[in-house]
């Protein structure tokens, strides 16, 4: 096997990661050149791609040597931010942006808002969505997974939990799409010249959105996020106007599409292997389930990160100020980590210590809220509709970062709405 | 290097295992799979999934629970005085035969 030619432009080319046939080449790349000095002309900057899991580890453990000033992931060109555009992403006061100690400081107060126990008292909510989800389908026999059924949990329980109203639910949807997926041609602006400018107009509708929404909560003794966000006890003080926005809108753009394509490729797979979907009604394997549609799917590709110091990695030499990106896409398949199969999708694998929620301090915030959706949705889905049959393959969405299907038509034996016993 | 005791409400039973200096509570618990010590954050201070209890005289034995971890604790299920975050409870030579008790009620 070799690295195609052209390997530095296809890795910042959005087409190239809709399917899934770019896996063979980020194999080449981890087993060839697993630290890759990245130059695409079309980027505007050379970049450090790693491939390997050990070293994408690192770039997400250490903070003194990397720094999350420039995001979270691969923006859609290298030219810098202007002014206007790091005020819209909020990058000084927004945790995907900011190291610690300010980041811990900001951050940690809201971890307890989705901890493990916290998230477990929304269970029954979540279950009750669930339900009229599938009851909303059952009786017409077809269904386009993504749009019926991927898509309405997190947005349904997110934005809740959120307390926006559900008149504005598919305003904030429709931004926050565009906002993760600029450049695809079902989400995003395909025609756009700027695609960084698209993506950063997209963060400040829904910074401004949320501002309104957030502070008109202080004061607010309310058990919503906005109010907690707008009345959180910062050791002694409260988040300003601008934090409290910002933190709105990240919470709000990180807790929609990701969970929507982890779930709707998830029960692409799961249909297509009926002998696994038979096993999710065992609670554990239903866990372990979770974790390795994330592995499998890894609904962010890649983490991006600013080299604080002169380091070395993998015997390459990373100079300060260089952007370095770590592919965790291509972590999660590392065979040092998961072994011969780790190209295989086994939802009964355990351990599976994936990247995809990221790790180290800016490890996902909502990690927990999406694996409850995904462990309570897939096995009643399944149980409801177990002959779901997919009639037309998806339209893999086009980004260098999100991981998703912009459509999935299934057709199933009509049913009933459930009835409760 | 010492021992430490973890007592499981659940059956009762008690799990002695070594650590190492500048283990934590969480981490020693973790690294000899006791029961209902997740440990799911890697102790970033973020999953609430170490609750233990120390009681009587072991509780002056580790620093107070700093502003983040009491934000944690009034989350967590069953709290009592003596709920502490494993990950947060550094362990050394002065902690040899403590014993601290798996909080119960997590998902």
């Amino acid at each position: 096997m070799t690295l195609p030619a052209d390997i530095d432009e296809k890795l910042v080319d959005p087409g190239y990661f809709a399917g899934t046939a770019f896996h063979e080449d980020l194999t080449r790349l981890r087993h060839e050149d697993p630290v890759h000095w990245t130059n695409p002309a079309s980027f505007g900057r050379g970049f450090w791609s790693l491939t390997r899991y050990e070293d994408c580890l690192t770039l997400l453990q250490d903070t003194d040597n990397f720094s999350n000033h420039l995001g979270t992931h691969l923006p859609p060109h290298g030219r810098d931010l202007t002014p206007d555009e790091e005020r819209k992403m909020g990058v000084d006061v927004n945790i995907g942006f900011i190291d610690p100690p300010y980041h811990g400081e900001i951050r940690r107060p809201f971890n307890p808002h989705f901890s493990v126990p916290a998230v477990a008292k929304m269970h029954d909510d979540c279950g009750d969505i669930i339900d009229d989800i599938i009851d909303g389908v059952a009786a017409s026999g077809t269904a386009d997974v993504v749009r019926d059924i991927a898509a309405p949990l997190p947005a349904r329980l997110f934005l809740s939990m959120m307390g926006v109203p559900e008149d504005d639910w598919d305003l904030v949807r429709a931004i926050t799409l565009k906002m993760m997926h600029p450049d695809d041609p079902t989400w995003g602006v395909p025609d756009a010249v700027d695609m960084n400018a698209v993506t950063a107009d997209a963060f400040g509708e829904l910074q401004d959105y949320l501002s309104q929404h957030v502070l008109s909560r202080r004061g607010s003794t309310a058990k919503d996020m906005a109010s907690i966000i707008a009345n959180k006890d910062i050791r002694g003080r409260k988040l300003t106007d601008r934090e409290a926005s910002v933190m709105g809108m990240v919470i709000v753009g990180g807790g929609l599409e990701t969970t929507r394509n982890a779930a709707a490729i998830g029960i692409m797979e799961l249909i297509r292997r009926p002998e696994q979907a038979a096993l999710l009604q065992d609670d554990t394997i239903a866990k372990t389930a979770v974790e390795e549609i994330i592995r499998w799917v890894t609904p962010s590709k890649n983490r991006i990160r600013l080299a604080l110091n002169d380091v070395e990695i993998g015997g390459k030499q990373i100079k300060k100020g260089d952007w370095v990106v770590g592919w965790v896409v291509s972590a999660n398949r590392d065979e040092e980590i998961f072994g011969p199969t780790a190209d295989q999708f086994d939802i009964t694998r355990d351990p599976n210590p994936h990247l995809g929620f990221g790790d180290g301090e800016h490890i996902c915030l909502g990690r927990n809220v999406a694996r409850l959706e995904l462990r309570m949705l897939l096995p009643r889905l399944f149980d409801r509709l177990p002959d779901m049959r997919i009639t037309e393959e998806p339209t893999w969405v086009h980004s260098t970062n999100t991981t998703g299907i912009a459509d999935l038509p299934i057709a199933f034996e009509p049913r009933s709405s459930l009835i409760p016993a | 290097m010492g021992k430490i005791t973890y007592r499981t409400p659940g059956d009762d039973v008690e799990h002695e295992v070594d650590f190492a200096d500048g283990d934590s509570v969480m981490a020693a618990a973790v690294n000899n799979d006791i029961p209902g010590i997740e440990g799911e954050c890697g102790g970033e201070l973020n999953c609430g999934t170490c609750h233990v209890y120390v009681t009587d005289r072991w509780r002056d034995a580790f620093p107070e629970a700093d502003f983040d971890e009491e934000g944690m604790l009034d989350i967590v299920d069953d709290r009592t005085q003596d709920s502490r975050l494993g990950c947060q409870l550094r362990l050394g030579a002065q902690h040899d035969g403590l014993t601290v008790t798996v909080a119960t009620g997590m998902a």
